[in-house]
């Protein structure tokens, strides 16, 4: 394969199987990968013979080696050769046409070979194993972006297979610089998994540390990326994600270049970039394919929603139940109007209401699109509508809730959002206890958690509070790129300027 | 050994100061200038950061002789065991019912200006939590927080800018007719305002670079300095001295002149501006206090006890902060701590010149 990057599955430490060596005889090891594979009617056992009719023994993966090849190129070849023939003098090269062959001596290396897909071939009177490379795998072609779309940026996102995400990788960043740490996870499923930096301007440091960090995760299945989160996580109470998952290659790239890691583990088309800072997830991939006052006015509009997400529906609670004399004498009547037709409290007019909402926000979620549509006619409009007349909310509280619902759809990143939501509803339920106090309160407290909160060592909140200037330009704004030249310090790189030297 | 996350660099004490200082002093300060000297108490202000200015010097000179501690070891070391513990209990105590005082103070401003129904123990156990929370967690993180606090001194500044239109100078004239005696004296009584300075004494350990400290520790007493001169320059411009007499919270009065074009009233908001900022008042005294403590009984590194220590404290907080039983006695009792702080000074500057005589005997090593 022409983007084989990932070398041999490192295998995990078991006793005393580590040192197994192959055995002279072929028929030893045969027994001895029966005894292994038993049960396993995916693992193809072909005996065959040399031309000298010494006997062979080529193992495969059906389904996961290209049986084309094998067919056509490999076994004739093979059959060919006389048994001295097969390797060269120094037994470091086999003569079979195959641009990725490795030879070993070590049982279990042979055993992860023929599990990761590759055609292993034994030959009777040598202790030796030749693993080629002739994988070929049933995937889905690269597709655009699903939950993160954006206009002019380029549309394509990752699959689920590790090898093709980072050759998308590869082609983008066309350097020797960028380098991969290898390793694999899950006890069972025994997954590769990849660190992906960039030499000379990652900080090492990091790098170690969350090398070290992923490696010693002990688990049966890395299901998502999000749960490689939930594992290494320096600080389990929170509502915030510690690093940012994402689909785009574009995203990864520029987090590359800002001296950040991004995490690779086959099976997810997510992949995950540590250390962030909660900013990075108010960023959107075409904040910096733009003018760059156009896209600054589109910032501040995405910090706006996110402050009317948090706060609008548990201001309205606080000053319709305490501070009424804070509304303007023009709305308080119409207000009052729609509001003396409603039984219940203000808590609980928001409460059913938004509850609603995300049930049918859930609810979409998982719906085929064409049934989706329906429901949010149903549920938005109709219900809506007819919660009015039926006097069981006022109407004041349906634009309340749909200007926050908005709100939070401006929120780039799909776990910052929940996230939102979640706190959102905290802070309406000591609106109601506290009022206005119970707002600020709740406000001081989620600065201060999040003033607490540390994504490997740098601190989350960080060109805010601790103030960054240089950081901080890119945080409210979007100045100009030539302004840019610094790169952000969350991650700490070593090359701190942009651009190569002239 | 050191706590990391308690360290903060002479930057952060800048904040942490500023944070002792801007807080309860100010929403009255106007007001009881006004009785004392009119009109002429931004010249008494003036003054009275320069005293403080002083001071802070003499408290950072005292510190500089012993190298990387607090009052709490510096006590053992000049006393002995003995009366140094006895001298440490006593600064606790002190912090505490600051700590106490501010609490219930805030307490009270809450229930005055938004919710004077609720339950007050209840109230307090609310506003509680970002103090615990952010104590527990330590010093460098209650100063990142208190970064906070820029925007809203921010806020209030152009909430000031607001109003700047109605702003009269023949309020503050003709200036020092009240007689310089009389401004003198004065200026000698608000500096109890100005207390959080002495704050410095319990977290020198925990700073970075201290060669830098008494900059930012002077940088912020100007500060504080300008920002209650700009406040008593405005309220007194705005209101009058003979109106100033009569508010309680002067600065509240103020939320509540400004008419907005539509939506009329905006006070509750720029009353809100000030809770944060008592807030962290009552949060840098609280963590001083509760972090002696652990000093005291050198559990610093005992998570378990540390748990039991904070919870035990926060509730006898609480608790005590419903003793004073309306707000004129909380007043007289916030009169006194200015004695009190006055005092705690003084001990700084026995401790000083006590250290010049201790520096021949054993603790020498310990100096710098």
């Amino acid at each position: 394969m022409l983007f084989d990057f990932i070398p041999y599955l490192s295998y995990k430490k078991r006793g005393e199987n580590m040192q197994k060596l192959l055995s002279n005889r072929l028929e030893d090891n045969y027994s001895d990968l029966n005894d292994k594979f038993l049960d396993c009617p995916d693992i193809k056992r072909q005996r065959t013979h040399l031309k000298d009719g010494c006997p062979t023994l080529i193992i495969y993966v059906e389904g996961l080696t290209d049986i084309n090849l094998l067919q056509r190129d490999i076994i004739p070849k093979l059959q060919e050769l006389n048994s001295t023939e097969v390797f060269d003098e120094n037994m470091q090269t086999v003569r079979l046409p195959v641009a990725s062959v490795s030879i070993s001596n070590e049982f279990n290396l042979a055993v992860t070979d023929i599990l990761s897909g590759k055609t292993v071939i034994f030959i009777n009177g040598f202790d030796v194993a030749i693993s080629l490379s002739v994988i070929k795998v049933e995937k889905r072609s690269i597709s655009e972006p699903t939950i993160e779309k954006n206009v002019k940026g380029p549309q394509e996102a990752f699959i689920e297979s590790i090898n093709t995400n980072i050759s998308i990788l590869r082609r983008k960043i066309k350097n020797d610089r960028l380098k991969f740490k290898t390793f694999t996870l899950g006890e069972i499923t025994n997954q590769k998994a990849a660190i992906a930096y960039i030499e000379g301007i990652t900080n090492p440091e990091i790098l170690e540390t969350m090398h070290q960090k992923v490696k010693d995760i002990n688990y049966d299945e890395i299901t998502g990326i999000a749960s490689i989160e939930q594992l290494i996580a320096d600080n389990q109470i929170t509502p915030f994600p510690h690093y940012l998952a994402t689909e785009r290659p574009d995203k990864v790239v520029s987090n590359l270049l800002e001296g950040k890691l991004a995490i690779f583990v086959d099976g997810t088309p997510f992949v995950l970039i540590a250390p962030v800072s909660f900013f990075s997830f108010m960023q959107a991939p075409d904040d910096y394919l733009g003018n760059w006052a156009v896209h600054s006015l589109n910032r501040l509009l995405r910090f706006f929603g996110l402050i009317i997400a948090l706060f609008l529906p548990a201001l309205y609670i606080a000053i319709v139940s305490y501070h009424y004399y804070m509304i303007p004498l023009n709305l308080l009547i119409p207000l009052a109007e729609s509001r003396a037709r409603v039984p219940f409290p203000p808590i609980i007019e928001v409460l059913i209401l938004e509850t609603t909402l995300e049930m049918l926000r859930e609810a979409t979620i998982r719906l085929p699109t064409y049934i989706a549509a329906s429901v949010g006619v149903v549920g938005g409009l109709i219900i809506g509508q007819a919660a009015v007349d039926a006097g069981i909310v006022s109407n004041i509280i349906i634009i309340v809730v749909a200007i926050t619902a908005i709100a939070s759809f401006l929120i780039p990143n799909y776990d910052m959002a929940l996230t939102i939501r979640y706190i959102r509803f905290i802070v309406m339920f000591f609106a109601s206890i506290f009022g206005i106090i119970g707002v600020i309160i709740c406000g001081v407290f989620l600065i201060a958690h999040l003033v607490v909160l540390e994504s490997m060592g740098e601190p989350y909140f960080k060109p805010m509070f601790p103030f960054n200037r240089s950081d901080f330009k890119d945080i409210l704004l979007r100045p100009q790129l030539k302004n840019m030249r610094k790169r952000p310090s969350t991650a700490k790189p070593l090359d701190k300027i942009r651009g190569g030297k002239r | 050994m050191m706590n990391k996350s308690n360290e903060i660099s002479a930057n952060q004490v800048f904040i942490f100061v500023v944070s002792g200082q801007i807080g309860f002093g100010i929403l009255s300060m106007a007001s009881t200038l006004a009785e004392d000297v009119g009109h002429d108490g931004w010249i008494a202000i003036i003054l009275a950061g320069m005293i403080t200015s002083l001071i802070i010097c003499l408290i950072v000179a005292t510190l500089k002789r012993f190298n990387n501690l607090s009052i709490i070891e510096i006590n053992n070391i000049i006393f002995g065991k003995y009366i140094g513990t006895f001298f440490s209990v006593a600064a606790i105590v002190y912090l505490t019912y600051t700590t106490v005082l501010s609490l219930r103070n805030f307490n009270d401003v809450i229930r005055m200006s938004a919710l004077r129904l609720t339950p007050p123990l209840v109230l307090t156990s609310f506003i509680i939590i970002p103090i615990i929370y952010l104590s527990w967690y330590g010093l460098k993180y209650i100063c990142r927080y208190a970064a906070a606090q820029v925007v809203l001194f921010i806020l209030v500044i152009l909430y000031y800018l607001l109003l700047i239109k109605y702003f009269r100078f023949t309020f503050l004239q003709p200036i020092g007719v009240s007689g310089i005696k009389k401004i003198v004296e004065v200026s000698f009584s608000p500096f109890t305002s100005f207390i959080g300075y002495e704050l410095l004494t319990f977290i020198y350990p925990y700073i970075k670079d201290k060669k830098k400290l008494l900059r930012s520790t002077l940088y912020a007493n100007t500060f504080t300095i300008v920002f209650y001169l700009i406040t008593i320059v405005m309220l007194t411009g705005f209101f009058g001295e003979v109106m100033l007499e009569q508010l309680l919270y002067p600065i509240f009065s103020l939320a509540r002149a400004y008419r907005a074009p539509i939506f009329e009233r905006l006070d509750l908001f720029f009353i809100s501006l000030w809770f944060p900022i008592m807030l962290s008042t009552v949060l840098v005294y609280y963590f001083c206090a509760y972090n002696s403590l652990k000093r005291l009984f050198n559990i610093e590194n005992n998570k378990p006890k540390c748990k039991i220590l904070i919870w035990s404290f926060t509730i006898i907080v609480i608790l005590l902060s419903r003793l004073p039983e309306n707000m004129v006695q909380l007043r007289s009792l916030f009169d006194q701590l200015g004695y009190i702080s006055t005092g705690y000074v003084a001990y700084i500057f026995i401790c000083y010149i006590l250290s010049f005589i201790k520096r021949g005997n054993k603790s020498n090593e310990k100096a710098s």
